[in-house]
């Protein structure tokens, strides 16, 4: 491979440069095949994090109750009230009547 | 040196428990994952687990390779690659560079040798990581560039354009080394 803006001398240098870093192995083949764990471990692993992952997914659905319920709070209330507490803007004036009177006032008939 | 086609029978037999394919495998893989991981890391320590890591992965996974998604060699040194990444995020990197020179009675050539390699291993370390990988691999690891591609994930003309930089890099660094220290 001969790359741009590298010439040959440059090229030599660094060769000889990168071939006096050796490296010696010293990993211990016998060790590492002496301690190979049983293949099924990881099938058994895999069937572990699948079923933690799962319940991690259950539970994360399950910790959705409290935000939607407050988010719902507001709306539920605005929803008894406007029912419990006629508003007199509707089509019953009767109850915009009662309304009237609950409050103390004289009455008022259209 | 396997072929491809006892690369693959192998891993077939591994697959199914065969301890002794795994055994010839391992027996040509792991000095060379080791010193990748050893010039990736720039500790003997840390190559050493990731070849170990990464040859347990083969024994534990090995249903898992695709022959026709590339070699064997380029399989083990990605996974080696992102054991290596994984580990620099769990902070294997604040334990710095190993010193090369930790044998007594060292004679004289072999100093300047040894010299040679701290500066290389030092200047390397100073390469952002995918320009180093793309560089020891093409290099040290013997791997074309079409394999590199395969192992970093990358086009072809990017990893060309990675070993340019790295050799350019590094050439600058040892010969400004040099020309500080005659």
């Amino acid at each position: 491979m001969q790359e741009p803006h590298e010439t040959l001398e440059a090229r030599t240098r660094l060769d000889s440069w990168l071939d006096r870093y050796t490296v010696t192995p010293k990993a211990d083949l016998e060790h590492l095949l002496l301690n190979l764990p049983p293949q099924e471990t990881l099938a058994r692993d895999q069937s572990r994090r699948r079923w933690v992952a799962s319940g991690a997914r259950w539970g994360g659905l399950q910790d959705l109750w409290r935000p939607v319920a407050l988010a719902a709070l507001p709306v539920l209330l605005g929803f008894l009230l406007s029912s419990a507490l006629p508003t007199g803007n509707g089509d019953s004036w009767e109850a915009s009547e009662q309304w009237v009177f609950a409050a103390g006032g004289e009455g008022y008939y259209p | 040196m396997f072929t491809e086609a006892e690369e693959g029978q192998r891993v077939c037999q591994v697959a199914q428990g065969d301890r002794k394919a795994f055994a010839e495998l391992a027996a040509y893989y792991l000095p060379k994952l080791e010193q990748y991981g050893t010039r990736l890391s720039g500790r003997s320590v840390q190559g050493e687990d990731l070849a170990q890591e990464t040859l347990l992965q083969l024994w534990l996974e090995a249903g898992r390779f695709d022959p026709s998604r590339g070699r064997l060699s380029t399989w083990l040194y990605r996974i080696a690659r992102n054991r290596f990444l994984d580990q620099q995020r769990q902070g294997w990197r604040w334990l710095g560079l190993e010193s090369l020179e930790g044998r007594g009675g060292i004679p004289d050539p072999e100093l300047e040798q040894l010299s040679d390699a701290r500066e290389v291993q030092q200047a390397l370390q100073r390469l952002p990581e995918r320009q180093r990988s793309a560089l020891l691999l093409s290099y040290y690891e013997g791997l074309s560039q079409k394999e590199v591609a395969e192992v970093l994930g990358l086009g072809l003309r990017a990893v060309e354009s990675l070993i340019v930089r790295a050799r350019r890099a590094l050439g600058k660094t040892l010969e400004e080394e040099h020309a500080r220290t005659p």
